[in-house]
């Protein structure tokens, strides 16, 4: 199985949810996945107001 | 517990997890989380046969799962699930039963692998989450099959074992022990949808 350990190590470094959870632990990964869920609604808000949406 | 109580529930979680920041969830995606749940509870460690209900691949290449199929018929036969154009929604008297059924040893044992598939699509655009599952080994082993095909034999399993083991030893050699699931989901996807590109460009 060809696995590329060098680009997994990288993208490792670079993940958010991993670095969080470094530096904050689970609490940190918990306020995460709300702040996720509310950016996603936001976004969602905000193209319907841009669409002409009430 | 029978596998179709478990389908029911995954089916009932999945479309209450997705409802939170969609406006409902796809059939397919019922199938497409379930089955990315079911990766991660081999992930940490389960065996496969302990998520009771079996996938195939349809010939298009996604997961699909018979008992869920099927549990998702009767739930909406029963009102627990609505139409909501394309997508199904929780209905009215669903948000409680699945406030009761969460308790139960069996759902307790499911929800990790189930919320930690649906929060990786709060993290990643949907789209990366269903490409990078549609790479991943056994599905793509599944493409060059003609017809459904079972998912996630011996073969398949030690593809997917072995991209599980780098994760693993990535994040520990990068951030140390990790206690949450969605750590591990969001760098697998990441992997996958990134070797998917380099191997197509």
């Amino acid at each position: 199985v060809n696995i590329n350990t060098q680009l997994m190590a990288r993208l490792a470094a670079a993940d958010p949810a991993a670095a969080i959870e470094a530096q904050y632990g689970a609490d940190g990964i918990a306020a995460l996945k709300l702040l996720a869920r509310g950016l996603e609604q936001i976004g969602e808000q905000l193209a319907f107001e841009l669409l002409g949406g009430a | 517990v029978s596998a179709k109580a478990n389908a029911g529930f995954d089916a009932l979680f999945i479309t209450d997890a997705l409802s939170a920041f969609a406006d409902g969830a796809g059939v397919v995606e019922l199938h497409l989380f379930a089955y990315l749940a079911c990766l991660l509870s081999i992930y940490d460690g389960r065996n496969v046969s302990s998520w009771d209900y079996d996938f195939v691949a349809t010939p298009a290449g996604a997961p699909y799962a018979d008992e869920l199929a099927s549990e998702c018929d009767r739930l909406r036969a029963m009102g627990l699930l609505v139409d909501h154009g394309p997508l199904l929604r929780l209905g009215p008297q669903a948000h409680d039963d699945l406030a009761v059924i969460r308790q139960f040893a069996s759902a307790r044992a499911r929800i990790p692998y189930l919320d930690a598939a649906c929060s990786a699509a709060t993290l990643l655009p949907l789209p990366t989450v269903t490409n990078a599952i549609s790479h991943e080994p056994g599905l793509q082993q599944a493409l060059s099959h003609h017809g459904s095909k079972e998912l996630l034999n011996q073969a398949e399993l030690m593809l997917v074992d072995a991209q599980f083991r780098a994760v693993s030893e990535a994040l520990t050699k990068h951030s140390g022990e990790h206690t949450d699931l969605l750590v591990p989901t969001t760098l697998w996807l990441s992997y996958i949808n990134a070797t998917a590109h380099t191997a197509a460009a």
